[in-house]
Parts: C-alpha cells; structure tokens; sequence
C-alpha cells in the first residue's frame, strides 16, 4: 500500500504541537495585554504580552525557515 | 495534433484549473476572518493573493509527487492530461455553484486517473500510491485538524475566561490577520504545485523535460501567479459556506481554527504529503466552531460536506474518463473537449448570476442551506 506512517505521524504530533502551542501564546498575550488599571499589572500584563508574542513569532519564524530551507 | 501544440493546450488548461483553485479555495483561508470581520473581503482576498502567490516559491516537494508518484508516466500523454484536467475544472466550478467546499486536489487527482483509466489501463495508475499518499491522509486531514482546533479552542476560552471581553475579541482580530495570512501562504505552498505537478508531467510526457525533473521557474511562476489571481477573485459563494453556516465564529474560533489548519497543511507539505486544503480547513472550523458550543454546529452540513468529499475523486474520474475518450480520438476529439468543457463553464456561470454573492453580500446567510439544525 505505501503508507508512509512516519510522515503522518510527524505531521499529526508537530501540527498538533505546534498549534497548541501558539494559541496558549497568544491567548496569554491577549489576556497580558487587556490587562485591567491599575499600574503594576498593566505593565506586568504588558510584559508577559510582548514575551509570548515574540515567543509565538520565533516559533512561526523557525517554522516557516524549516520549509523554505 | 502536433506534440508541442498539445503541450500548450494543457500548460493553457492547467493553468485555468489553478485559477479555479485559486478561487474555489479562498474560503480555506479567509472565510472565518471575512466573518468575523477581522479583515473586510476584498482586503482578505488581495493578501489571499499575494501570499499564495508567496507560498507557491516555498517548496517543491509536493510537485514531485503529483508528477512521479500516482500514474505511470510513460504511459500519460499530454492528451490524457488534458482530458483529466477538465474533469477537475468541471467538478470544481459545479461545486462552486453550489457553495460546497471541495477538494481540488481530489477533484485534480480523479480526472487524472479516469483518464488514465481509459487510454492507459489499470495498470497505469499506482493505487497503492493513491491510497497511502491520497485517500489515507485525506482522511486524516480533517480529522486531526478538528481534534486539534477542538483542543485549542477549549484552552483559548479557559485561558482568555477572565480577561475583558473587548480585548479578547479585538487580540484574536489581530491575530486572525497573522493565522489567516500563515493559512494563504500554505495553500500556495501546498495547491499551486499540484499544478505545477501536472505542468512539470505535461512537458515531461511530450518530451520538453527529462523525465524525474523538477517544475522549471516559469512554471513555478505562472502556477503561483494564477493562483493568486483566482484568489483574488474570490469564490464569495464558498467564503459564506464555511464563514456563516457552519456556526457563528467569534474571533478566538477563527484564530484557532486558521492556526491549526496552517500548522497541519505546512507540516504536510514539507514532507510531500499532498494535503486537501480544504478539507483541513473544513475540520478545522468544525472543530473549533465545536470547542465553543457543539449544539450551535450545523452538523447536517459536515454530512453533506462528507457526501461531496466522497464524490469529488469518483466524479472528476468519471468526467476525465469521458474527456479522455472523445480526446484519444484526435485533433477533433480535442476540440470537442475543449468546447464542451468552455460550454459547461459558461452554463455555471451564468447559473451563479441567478443568486450572486460578492463582497457586499457574503457575510448574508441568504437562501438557506437545506440541512437539520442540532437541538
């Protein structure tokens, strides 16, 4: 028959890993950055909203290298 | 007929099947940020465009499999091509009509091997390869990127459940543009060389190409290029399909829903699986419209979706086994082909016009979709 099982089970576990992954990120960085008043947390909010989304670009970045290259 | 003449009505023919795909499949990566209004429709179709046009220079992997990995080459001819590539045009402009996501890639696949079927034999077409790198991961598709988006749909609202409502929606606005973007520049990486696959087996087949090559750039070029022109078009029947019938998809839905299928069709393109994009993006609205509140999906439509998906290889054989026949009769079986096939497009058209939809209307449910609402 041919089937390659390992290619689909990589795309299953990478995809699936990979998806997850970016929206946990960027929900934390929505809920950072919709943090309420107040100072203290509108900065940390702010902080931890710029960390995941970084953290969600390099992810997206390293994957699209890994496809062109 | 002249061997490079034929060569030139198929390069012309597969570069209209692009087109259709092109516009067939721009709900896969726009309809949910159309609904959600995170992009208004003709912006959501010019970047549609221009990443898939992007996407089509990223990899070549599933071109080579298209070319070399489901039907004999040597015993394909150009004619034969030419006879399966309008069984796919054909299938994909009536399932448009009707404002039924399909899969090009099937519908591409099936006018092939029909056509195949009839000039060449059974023993012409690798089922094994059909089977293992076709049929078994289309039916994997959907599945694993509605568990998927299910999954991460249910962690976005846990994780977004206390934070304010108008930042949440106006967050995952924002980043639909990005997810919706990722899904274009798959498709392009993922569809446009399915027709470069056929191109690259068309110049092969009529002796322009050494057989085993790659898609020369101008290939590349014109595949990705009308693809992104199709985009641009905008299959506006399809967007409202999957944007509005489905369910009603707030922003998060349509985050997860464009992230899941972008990671699921580029994971797949880099290991030369040729992906439906459709169908991933299809389980992946299901899924996502699921992990908000599952009693709210029109799940009588994912049935008829289904029914359409099993049809799209069968049909297109059946329309590419009847083209290749009249083709393999001559210079004059080409022509009637060709005419019969520009006929049958212009009868769609025309019958879309009764009830268009475009830019202004597609986020109107208009005449609805018969099909049973789940308590």
């Amino acid at each position: 028959m041919g089937v390659n099982w390992g290619a689909l089970l990589v795309v299953a576990v990478a995809s699936a890993g990979v998806a997850v992954t970016l929206v946990a990120l960027v929900a934390c960085a929505v809920v950072g950055l919709s943090a309420p008043q107040g100072r203290r947390t509108a900065r940390t909010g702010a902080a931890v909203g710029v960390v995941c989304v970084l953290a969600a670009a390099t992810i997206v970045g390293f994957g699209l290298a890994v496809i062109a290259g | 007929m002249d061997a490079s003449v034929i060569v030139v009505v198929v390069v012309v023919t597969a570069l209209a099947f692009d087109f259709t795909n092109g516009f067939h499949d721009t709900a896969n990566a726009m309809a949910t940020s159309i609904a959600t209004e995170a992009l208004r429709p003709r912006t959501a179709v010019a970047v549609a465009g221009v990443l898939n046009l992007a996407g089509a220079f990223l990899s070549v992997e599933v071109a080579r499999t298209i070319s070399s990995g489901l039907v004999d080459d040597a015993q394909v001819t150009p004619t034969l091509i030419f006879a399966g590539l309008v069984g796919a045009i054909v299938w994909n402009l009536l399932t448009w009509v009707v404002g039924m996501p399909s899969s090009s890639s099937h519908a591409l696949i099936g006018g092939l091997i029909g056509a195949t079927l009839v000039v060449a034999g059974p023993d012409a077409v690798h089922l094994g390869g059909v089977f293992g790198k076709v049929v078994l991961p289309a039916l994997v598709a959907p599945l694993l990127a509605g568990l998927v988006a299910l999954a991460a749909t249910g962690l976005a609202y846990r994780i977004t459940a206390r934070a304010d409502v108008a930042g949440v929606r106006r967050g995952f606005r924002i980043g639909q543009v990005v997810s919706a973007s990722m899904v274009a520049l798959a498709h392009g990486a993922n569809d446009a060389q399915k027709t470069m696959g056929v191109m690259t087996l068309a110049l092969v087949a009529g002796g322009l190409l050494a057989p085993g090559s790659g898609p020369p750039f101008w290939v590349i070029l014109s595949a990705g290029t009308t693809i992104a022109l199709g985009t641009y078009m905008g299959g506006w029947r399809i967007i409202r399909t999957l944007g509005r019938r489905i369910s009603e998809i707030q922003t998060t839905q349509g985050f997860t829903a464009e992230t899941t299928s972008a990671s699921v069709i580029l994971a797949s393109t880099h290991l030369g699986l040729p992906l439906s994009t459709t169908q991933t993006c299809t389980g992946a609205i299901f899924g996502a419209a699921a992990g908000r509140r599952p009693a709210v999906v029109h799940w009588g439509l994912a049935g008829r979706m289904v029914l359409a998906w099993t049809a799209t290889l069968p049909a297109a054989a059946v329309v590419g086994a009847v083209a290749s026949g009249i083709a393999a009769t001559g210079t004059a079986g080409v022509v009637v082909v060709a005419l019969g096939g520009l006929t049958v497009a212009a009868g769609l058209y025309l019958v879309s016009r009764r009830d268009a939809v475009h830019a202004g209307n597609v986020n109107e449910l208009g005449a609805p979709v018969p099909t049973r609402v789940a308590a």
